[in-house]
């Protein structure tokens, strides 16, 4: 068993033999082999030592222990120094160091398990290792059974999976005219040799539903058989294929097969079920992409890594980055909202995601390797531990998947903009005399962990655009200002935010519940991200000014809602200076840290150092002042000389109502009430409302005193004094209704409205410039309008500012270049897409290679394992990767057609939905546990016309469907029945049971409730009184699901429909290729007793009274086989059909209108066998 | 090539040959919901009952107990104030742990001063065995207790523990407890589950996954009852009267035969046939089962269906409808607690009235329960448990609650071959962490499935490339509380 700590160094033999004479006992130690022992020392072993090994450790760290523990025997004093998975047990001559004694003092391991021993056994095993663990010579025991040892090599060389896949030669076969295809061939083959006949073709009307179930999941129309069955063409049936493959429901039906695999759910489970948010933009990625036939090459690139392809799929009409979309199958997993021990957690998510993306793509287990190296197949430890360093470099998000290619776009147009006018601005500069110093080398010091002024370009990360293209750079010149522009010169180099990207609004969709307190944070396309590094100390300070948040992410980890102590997360407001986190719980820990700007706000960040005291820091801060000192006086010189005075701005507080009265204000209506508001008086559920100060107006008038019942209806106007206008801009704060001309705020001249602005719906009051200079002089008044009585009917104002700019000369030159750079600005500002939906996508973060858990243990890591691909299939050699994850890489190899897993793996996913079972039947596990192919031949045949082929998934499904295999009757016949009476080689198309999703859409189709709308948010589940339990969605969903086919059913974890499970849906926990087909009574009970399925049925019913109005029973009777099992029926059935019909009615009214005796008809068909299952 | 069979978690299974097996194992079923583990047909029942040494399938030798009480005590109870009394804490109480031994992190973090326990202990029954005030009416069962203090789990968050506790593994979707008895022992009852979770009100943080079948065949899946009403989802019928309800199946049994000859004989429809007889049964055998207006007077009293405290009714409902399902063969019956208007046994604060209240609700009836079995014979055949998902700390958090601890807690056995009276394994002198005897979640499962006659590590299932077992790779049974 190899260890995978390097042996300690022994530490003085000389001290041991100190110690040994001390203790009257003499005895050279030998490293490696057995010590000749004195006599009295052996017998000190002997008598004390040997019998608390015997009766504590040999159970299971022995030869002859039923199963050997941790790669660790005591039996002997070699196997003693060798030691386990965790290193040498002891080390001769010093206790302290031995892991022996660690684990028995409980300290680091808890031996033995079952309870302490006592002290005085603790004391004699110290003594003993003390004296240098003296052992007589004794020959090591060895043990009777032989134990495996792992040889990938040679695992690998004799499985079949990991040998390339070959193009067979097609097979001969006795009946030349059966196949259609080499596919029918390999069948026909095998049968052949089995002495078998296949069986008779299946007639039109079963293919035909067999066909519509298994390409789109609903049943064909009346209309569509008759069509069918009209059409005498050699070709019918490929037009039928053709036109289904081509149908939007194909990629519901087969998205739904892609869902279990990728344990698809749209909350986390566990104790609060928390939101997935946003789950649902990857269910209708798959199911777009599916309908696009997206070749499968791109499907799994797009999967790994499509978040990072230069050129990403864009959705052919809306235009937004389809790939990244693919990425947020990695994070459908459970998670935890307050986990204790958070690098345990990471490693559990881990095992998840690499556990569903290793089944999904190559049909491995690859998570077995989690602990030790693979039981059965050539997978190591090693292997397991490569790719989380993929997972270990790679983050959470939530994306801006709409508007991140256009904003990219402009991000780089800005770039260019800002660096062209800072040349020209500089080069201005130089010819008024004024030269930027050259740049200062970043400070040295250990305690520094980054530093933006010495970040490399891989270092510099952040999810969107808005900290530019890098760090600014100290002396570097910055245009702020809209109406009145002010250029600003770096003091010193920071990453930060331009504020051009203000107003960024990013959508979640379809939210239940989310107790997160990280969601809450704007951080979509908003976040700067560290790199990552390991926490040495508990306190990390990080130099940054203006406002929001810093949240500390420990070994890349996403936390739901914790932790509960809320250490990690820590508010930034104000003044430049440093901001310190007290993250004790996680020093050792690999972390990376996020700022996010708040709203509309400015965050610039510095550097970030650990372990320092205040002392600590004000010397850094010395430092830095020190080298930037040249900095300084070039900007205030700059500036002066750019802005005229410096940019100086005069400001006037105009009104911001913290008297708490509207004195010099006129009041009318009854909106606005008598005074102003406060956050107590307008209620709580309005929010923070961000006004100024205390005081603000809000015509919501709900406060005591107020109506509380009138909300919105209520109506008035606010009106100052009159003033005169001798400013360039009036600003202030609004919120409220976003009626135009209703609920607003107007500037008024001669008692018109020349200017107005208005809330966004949403009493959140943020910052509105009037630009007034074309008004100077004029008398003015500002009036505040609430003339709306619907929802949003109020309006908020605050904080009313008059600004004016200080006169000063100000350079024609200069004044020229501000001119031109803030025109372009503008005009990209313009193009900036600010509204977008989220989705949960990856991240690339630091490249990180992750170490080997010894035994999974999380707490116990040992070396450190290069990222790569499988050993067996690209050997253990790093990948090479230039900056981040290598996700792109690790992409590429599980694509290389020489990859002999991933081609085989999909064909035989699609073989398995059309034929009932896989040519390997355990879909999801091709290794020595899972079963081998019947039709090795025939699995290589369509991995290599797959290959050919374009990678296209359609193309493959329509080439077995269109085989004389596919379209045998599911009628065995007796002597292949007798040879092969499992079917293993295929003599007949088995009987299929539908799933629980298509037995409800065939409802909801035959009841003509289906409503085909595709895509969005899920519908709610219904909720029935038996699903209980935290985080029960507040509200139920319509019993009928509104009519929406299954796969838009929300997918709650804990809340998990029981129609679905009854009939095997799986639960959302790992890949799952293949569905449980069980057959229990709860499922005849649902279709019985059901309130859905008895109301559905009614609806059929009463569709088939309108569709046959004529009082014929036979005919009705025939339409409902048409449209419920695509045939007519036989004589027999019809005549059983009428007898129920007229027995029921005795002396009432006659069976045709009856629709009560109908309904029950209708009831009784869809408790039929052929109802849900597949001829 | 690999020797296979040298791996103890190893066992081949060839591919299914008969209807049933295929059954049992092509089937993969998941999650709780009501009902689907109604035993339907012998291919999952009673006559899986194998020779000892077949695979997966108890029971392996003879088996003390046929079926198991599981009574859920849903959020942690304090093993200091209810079965483990610790002087230390009255010493020095107010004093900072911190002086005493290395305080864990927990989940709040907001760890306080060492707490003594607000309840006195006395000794009772022959075995002198210490039980507080909270629990009066189990104390004077106690010579039928085996009680555990030296338990351990892994997990100090509720759902991971819920889930260890449940399934024997953290992660979601695995296989409970109760399926897996039912997956290695089959049903005695062919119309009721074979395990079904009476819910008092108070489903565990985790969900209904605590009950699923995992990867097990849907029929091994807690069915959730109600302790009233109907009890359980799709179980009336919704015609007008039974007679045309026999009348549709009739006409249905008919068109099926019929279809038959279209499709050619197959095994998976003539079970889906053969379902609705048995379909049919259930819905008069449930109403039979939840009713117990027919018991008498004196054992409803004793229960506590009179009580005057609503939380104890439910309760009380909850154990005579559990013994009413007992007598009627089914294999597992987990209890969860009913809502006592605080919150469940997680007393983070109010440790004195949230105790109380929950020990309330279930003291009486958990005490009435063994009593009856008792009485009518069948404790030596049903396995009791009464467990938590893990303890809570000796120190408080803030000033009146206590954390999770996970390091070492109290659970206790009763019936099915259980040594009575026994006291087992011992917590430290602060009742902080288990030090003698410690016992894990696996040892608990593995003891639990001995006393049913099924060797642990024998009873497994091939899935995602291993054989699964209920106890992982883990797991010793604790021998001293067998009898």
């Amino acid at each position: 068993m190899k260890s995978v700590f390097p042996p300690k160094p022994i530490r003085s033999t000389i001290r041991s033999g100190v110690v040994a004479l001390a203790l009257g006992v003499g005895f050279s130690v030998g490293v490696g082999r057995a010590a000749a022992a004195s006599g009295s020392a052996v017998e000190f072993f002997e008598k004390e030592v040997r019998p608390l090994f015997v009766k504590h450790c040999f159970q299971c760290h022995s030869v002859n222990a039923k199963r050997l523990e941790a790669g660790l025997l005591l039996d002997s004093r070699a196997g003693q120094l060798r030691g386990g998975d965790s290193g040498p047990a002891i080390v001769p001559g010093n206790a302290a160091e031995s892991r022996l004694i660690q684990a028995v003092r409980y300290q680091d391991f808890e031996m033995p398990p079952k309870g302490r021993l006592p002290d005085k056994d603790i004391e004699t095993l110290s003594r003993w290792i003390e004296m240098g663990a003296p052992w007589p010579e004794e020959a090591e025991p060895t043990s009777n059974e032989k134990r495996e040892t792992f040889d990938l090599e040679q695992r690998k060389s004799e499985f079949w999976l990991w040998q390339p896949v070959v193009d067979p030669t097609p097979p001969a076969v006795r009946n030349a005219a059966w196949p259609r295809s080499q596919l029918d061939r390999h069948i026909l083959a095998r049968l052949d040799e089995a002495g078998i006949q296949p069986a008779a073709d299946a007639d039109r009307t079963a293919l035909l539903r067999r066909l519509h179930f298994d390409l789109i999941g609903l049943p064909p129309t009346p209309k569509e058989i008759e069509a069918y069955l009209a059409d005498a063409d050699d070709n019918a049936t490929e037009r039928v294929v053709d036109r289904l493959l081509d149908s939007p429901h194909f990629g519901e039906r087969w998205g739904r097969h892609w869902l279990d695999l990728v344990r698809y759910a749209e909350s986390r489970g566990h104790e609060f079920d928390n939101d997935t948010p946003n789950a649902f933009h990857y269910r209708d990625y798959a199911i777009r992409a599916l309908n696009a036939d997206v070749p499968y090459d791109q499907f799994v690139r797009e999967h790994i890594a499509g978040d990072l392809l230069t050129e990403p799929r864009l959705h052919p009409e809306k235009k937004f980055n389809e790939s990244i979309l693919g990425t947020g199958f990695w994070h459908l997993g459970e998670w935890v909202h307050s986990p204790v021990d958070i690098r345990k957690d990471e490693a559990d998510r881990f095992d998840n995601m690499l556990d569903v993306m290793s089944k999904t793509f190559l049909g491995v287990t690859v998570a077995c390797a989690r602990c030790h190296d693979h039981k059965f197949d050539a997978i190591s430890t090693a292997d397991y531990y490569s790719l989380s360093g993929f997972l270990q470099s790679s983050d959470y998000r939530q994306a801006r998947f709409e508007s991140m290619e256009q904003n990219r776009q402009v991000a780089e147009a800005l770039a260019e903009v800002d660096a062209k006018f800072r040349r020209r601005l500089e080069a201005f500069l130089e010819s008024r005399g004024l030269r930027r110093p050259g740049p200062v080398k970043p400070l040295e010091d250990d305690a520094i962990v980054f530093d933006y002024a010495a970040m490399s370009a891989g270092d510099f990360m952040q999810d969107g655009f808005i900290f530019g293209q890098g760090p600014r750079r100290a002396g570097a010149a910055r245009l702020e200002g809209g109406a009145l522009p002010v250029i600003r010169v770096e003091r010193f180099d920071a990453a930060a935010n331009d504020l051009i990207w203000t107003g960024l609004e990013s959508i979640t969709e379809g939210s239940v519940h989310n107790k997160s307190a990280l969601e809450r944070l704007p951080k979509s396309g908003r976040t700067l991200r560290s790199p990552t590094f390991e926490l040495k100390q508990g306190k990390l300070s990080c130099l940054v000014e203006g406002s929001g948040h810093i949240v500390a992410c420990v070994d890349s980890h996403r936390l739901i809602a914790g932790p509960l102590h809320g250490q990690t997360i820590k508010a930034v407001g104000g003044k430049a200076g440093w901001v310190t986190m007290d993250l004790q719980r996680y020093v050792g820990h690999r972390i990376h840290l996020e700022f996010i700007p708040a709203k509309d706000a400015q965050l610039s960040v510095r550097l970030a150092a650990q372990g320092l005291d205040a002392a600590g820091l004000r010397r850094i801060e010395r430092q830095l002042d020190d080298v930037h000192r040249d900095f300084g006086v070039y900007a205030r010189k700059a500036e002066t000389i750019l802005n005229g005075d410096g940019g100086q701005v005069e400001e006037r507080v105009f009104a911001d109502f913290e008297s708490g009265t509207y004195e010099g204000w006129t009041v009318t209506g009854e909106a606005f009430g008598a005074i102003p508001q406060t956050l107590q008086t307008i209620g709580s559920y309005q929010g923070r409302i961000n006004g100024v100060g205390t005081w603000f107006v809000n015509s919501h008038n709900i406060r005591p005193g107020g109506d509380t019942r009138r909300g919105d209806r209520l109506k008035g106007t606010l009106t100052s004094s009159e003033f005169t206008l001798d400013c360039d801009t009036v600003e202030f704060l609004v919120g409220g209704g976003a009626h135009q001309g209703k609920t607003c705020v107007n500037l008024v001249i001669d008692d018109e409205p020349v200017l107005s602005a208005t809330g966004k719906n949403n009493n959140q009051m943020s910052l509105h410039v009037w630009d007034v200079r074309r008004y100077a002089g004029r008398k003015a008044r500002i009036r505040v309008v609430d003339d709306h009585e619907g929802g949003w009917g109020n309006i908020g104002i605050d904080h009313i500012v008059f600004k004016k700019r200080k006169d000063g000369q100000v350079d024609a030159g200069a004044r020229e270049i501000v001119g031109a750079w803030r025109a372009e600005r503008e005009r990209l500002s313009k193009r900036i897409v600010r509204r977008s939906r989220v989705a949960l996508a990856m991240m690339d973060g630091s490249g990180e290679d992750d170490r080997v858990l010894i035994r999974g243990n999380a707490a116990k890591p040992g070396k450190v394992e290069p990222r790569h691909f499988l050993t067996a299939i690209s050997g253990s050699e790093p990948m090479d990767i230039k900056v981040g994850s290598g996700r792109l890489e690790l992409a590429a190899q599980i694509n290389d057609p020489a990859n002999p897993l991933t081609s085989r793996v999909i064909v035989n996913r699609i073989w398995h939905h059309l034929m009932g079972r896989g040519i390997v039947s355990t879909v999801d596990d091709f290794g020595v546990l899972g079963q081998r192919p019947t039709h090795p031949k025939l699995l290589d045949h369509l991995a290599t016309r797959f290959l050919a082929g374009g990678r296209s998934l359609k193309r493959m499904i329509k080439y077995i469907v269109m085989s004389r295999t596919y379209r045998m009757s599911s009628r065995a016949g007796d002597q292949a029945r007798e040879v092969d009476p499992k079917n293993l080689l295929w003599h007949h198309q088995p009987p299929r049971r539908l799933q629980g999703e298509v037995i409800r859409d065939s409802l909801l189709a035959l009841s003509g409730r289906l409503d085909r709308k595709m895509f969005g948010p899920p519908e709610p589940i219904h909720l029935t009184a038996f699903m209980d339990g935290r985080g029960r969605p507040r509200n139920s969903g319509p019993r009928d699901g509104d009519g929406r086919r299954s796969i838009y059913i929300a997918v709650r974890r804990n809340f998990l429909s029981p129609f679905m499970l009854t009939f095997d849906t799986p639960v959302p926990f790992s890949a799952m290729g293949r569905r449980n087909v069980s057959n229990v009574p709860a499922q005849s009970l649902i279709l019985l007793n059901d309130p859905l399925v008895v109301e559905l049925s009614k609806r059929w019913a009463d569709r088939a009274l309108e569709s046959v109005p004529e009082a014929d029973i036979t005919e009705r009777v025939e339409w409902f086989y048409l449209t419920g099992f695509g045939r007519k029926p036989t004589a027999k059935e019809s005549q059983a059909a009428v007898d129920f019909l007229s027995s029921g009615t005795g002396g009432r009214r006659s069976a045709a209108e009856d629709s009560d005796l109908w309904a029950d008809f209708a009831h009784i068909l869809v408790n039929a066998k052929e109802f849900i299952f597949l001829r | 090539m690999t020797n296979l069979n040298s791996y103890p978690c190893r066992r081949q299974q060839s591919l299914p040959t008969t209807r049933r097996e295929m059954l049992a194992k092509c089937g993969v079923g998941f999650g709780a919901v009501a009902l689907a583990g109604l035993q339907a047909d012998r291919a999952f029942g009673g006559d899986d009952i194998a020779a000892p040494g077949s695979a997966g399938h108890g029971p392996h030798f003879r088996p003390r107990a046929k079926n198991v009480i599981f009574l859920y005590m849903d959020g942690g109870p304090s093993q200091v104030d209810t079965f483990d009394p610790k002087p230390m804490l009255d010493k020095h109480n107010g004093e900072d742990p911190g002086r005493f031994f290395k305080v864990e992190a927990t989940q709040f973090n907001n760890n306080g001063k060492v707490l003594a326990s607000p309840w006195k202990f006395q000794p009772y029954g022959a075995a002198g065995i210490p039980v507080s005030d909270l629990f009066p009416h189990v104390a004077r069962c106690v010579d039928e207790l085996a009680v555990v203090r030296s338990m351990t789990s892994g997990f100090p968050e509720h759902t991971f523990a819920n889930y260890f506790l449940h399934t024997g593994s953290a992660l979601q979707g695995r296989p409970s407890m109760g399926a897996w008895v039912n997956y290695g022992l089959g049903s005695e009852c062919r119309n009721l589950p074979g395990f079904v979770v009476l819910n008092g009100g108070l489903i565990p943080p985790g969900g209904l996954d605590c009950f699923g079948s995992g990867f097990l065949p849907a029929s091994h899946q807690g069915s959730v009852f109600k302790p009233s009403g109907t009890g359980v989802a799709n179980i009336t019928p919704t015609e007008s009267s039974p007679a045309r309800q026999r009348e549709k199946l009739d006409l249905i049994s008919r068109l099926d035969s019929m279809a038959m000859a279209r499709f050619g004989r197959h095994d998976s429809l003539e079970s889906a046939i053969k379902n609705y007889e048995l379909a049919y049964a259930m819905q008069m055998a449930v109403p039979g089962v939840m009713d117990v207006k027919g018991e008498p007077q004196h054992l409803r009293r004793a229960y506590g269906l009179e009580s005057k405290y609503e939380p104890t009714r439910i309760y009380a409902a909850q154990c005579l409808i559990a013994r009413r399902m007992i007598e009627r063969g089914v294999r597992f019956i987990e209890l969860t607690c009913p809502k006592v208007g605080g919150d469940r046994w997680d007393q983070h604060g109010n440790l004195k009235a949230g105790h109380e209240n929950n020990a309330r609700a279930v003291d009486q009836p958990i005490a009435a329960l063994l009593q009856d079995l008792r009485q009518r014979g069948m404790l030596d055949e049903t396995l009791v448990v009464w467990a938590g998902e893990f303890g809570r700390t000796p120190f408080a958090q803030g000033t009146n609650g206590r954390d999770h601890n996970q390091y070492g807690f109290t659970v206790w056995l009763a019936g099915g071959g259980v040594k009575p009276g026994t006291i087992y394994g011992a917590t430290d002198e602060w009742g902080y962490k288990a030090v003698q005897d410690r016992a894990e979640m696996h040892d608990l499962h593995a003891t639990m499935l001995h006393l049913l006659g099924v060797e642990h590590t024998r009873s497994t299932f091939r899935f995602s490339g291993r054989d699964m077992r209920l106890t992982d790779v883990h797991g010793h049974v604790m021998r001293d509380i067998v009898a």
